[in-house]
């Protein structure tokens, strides 16, 4: 059965160890970090946010090691990442992802990785990406990274939209803007607007918000 | 299990909820209409109201109306304990939220829940089974408005929904109001177009979209 934890932010500390408590695991668990995302932000000066997103994932057992999807085809990827046990996919860019994912099947290769009983954690893009319609995104992300003609579609795991680090104030002009407001306000998504504190754990067909301050 | 069918506006979705309801229980259904008790109304201004109620009856449904307003626990106890389903219609969720802080409805409901009851609601109805109000609030429909000590829900369910997403005729109240109000690091908010419902069981939950079904 479909198991995924969309985070708004894994860093946060408590939405690891929370995750873990749900899993209930206490051994090591082999983990992608698909950083693809990171190569997808403009600004490159200070990426401590991706550390911080591996530490918040290591202490919890989720061992990580780094691979991006650029320039990999669907059948290295599948030999590269034949033995993990967790899939993640970081913060950053969703429709530079998205690019590189199609450039690569590796959409493919998670819907294959899922279905079969795979568990994936996602942050932010990591989460952006399950949806189906990542249209009320585009002002969140700059696009100047992306070489081709964008494509705001998702991979459909879920059929919610995740607006990520909402209220947080180091979003609060992206979000609060007449631009992204006009690209959210649509009848055709279903949307969540999620904090950090907050993810989303989806079993099958059904979802539950966490609230990790609430289970202190 | 605690179930509930969270809309956003029930004449668009009810059809969907109430074929997931059996028959029998559909036909011992209570409409709470306190949500629209908060003034008078013209008639031409009811026509979504009426259309609930057609939407109810078309798809099985059989109700009979109550009002919580000035009525005791005792008497909630008494009147509602023979229902096994409650509807609760929009309209204004600060004065609903004030006329169950009078008798203390919310907990009713939630005991009523937590041992069988189902719950459908649209828009007020919906919001006030959330965690908290406030959000939805804006000029006449306010905590401030109504004296509200507390604009906590039932909290039936722990998010909050910010109902008729997307439409137009809504858009300055969400630029103005809504969205200023629920840009905060508090709940999680669910933005649920009239196309939408969310369908609980116990912790867990779908968001219906009917246009997709």
């Amino acid at each position: 059965m479909k198991h995924l934890f969309l985070t708004s932010s894994i860093a946060i500390e408590g939405v690891g160890e929370s995750i873990r408590v749900k899993l209930g695991h206490d051994k090591p668990l082999k983990t992608v970090f698909i950083n693809t995302p990171v190569e997808g932000e403009v600004d490159q000066s200070d990426l401590t946010w991706v550390d911080e997103e591996r530490v918040g994932l290591n202490k919890n057992g989720f061992i990580t090691f780094d691979y991006t999807i650029t320039g990999k085809t669907l059948a290295q990827i599948k030999t590269d990442l034949k033995d993990i046990e967790v899939l993640y996919i970081s913060g950053g860019n969703e429709f530079y992802l998205k690019e590189k994912s199609n450039e690569s099947g590796f959409e493919t290769f998670v819907k294959e990785f899922i279905e079969n009983g795979g568990l994936y954690v996602g942050t932010s893009c990591g989460s952006i990406i399950m949806g189906t319609d990542m249209t009320p995104l585009q002002k969140l992300s700059d696009l100047t990274t992306l070489t081709k003609p964008i494509d705001t579609t998702g991979y459909g795991l879920v059929n919610f939209t995740i607006l990520p680090h909402w209220g947080s104030e180091d979003f609060r002009t992206r979000w609060l803007n007449d631009e992204s407001f006009a690209l959210t306000y649509k009848e055709n998504i279903k949307i969540i607007a999620l904090n950090n504190y907050e993810y989303v754990e989806v079993m099958g067909d059904k979802s539950r918000i966490i609230d990790i301050r609430s289970e202190k | 299990m605690k179930q509930l069918f969270l809309a956003s506006q029930f004449y668009v979705s009810g059809k969907s909820i109430g074929s997931k309801i059996p028959d029998e229980l559909k036909r011992n259904t209570v409409f709470i209409t306190t949500s629209i008790k908060y003034r008078v109304f013209k008639e031409t201004e009811l026509d979504w109201h009426y259309k609930n109620r057609a939407t109810l009856k078309e798809s099985g449904f059989i109700c009979d109306d109550y009002d919580i307003t000035d009525k005791s626990a005792a008497d909630l106890k008494r009147d509602l304990d023979k229902y096994q389903v409650m509807y609760v219609e929009g309209g204004n969720s600060a004065y609903l939220l004030q006329k169950s802080q009078a008798n203390n409805f919310g907990k009713y409901v939630v005991d009523r829940v937590n041992s069988g009851l189902i719950y459908i609601s649209e828009s007020a109805g919906s919001v006030i089974a959330g965690v908290d109000i406030s959000s939805n609030s804006r000029p006449g429909k306010s905590a401030s408005d109504y004296g509200l000590s507390s604009t906590r829900g039932f909290n039936l369910v722990n998010f909050v929904i910010l109902p008729h997403w997307g439409k137009e005729d809504k858009k300055a109240n969400y630029m103005t109001h809504k969205i200023p109000q629920s840009y905060n690091e508090d709940f999680p908010y669910i933005l649920l177009t009239n196309n939408q419902y969310i369908e609980v069981e116990g912790d867990w939950c779908k968001i219906i979209d009917i246009s997709k079904e």
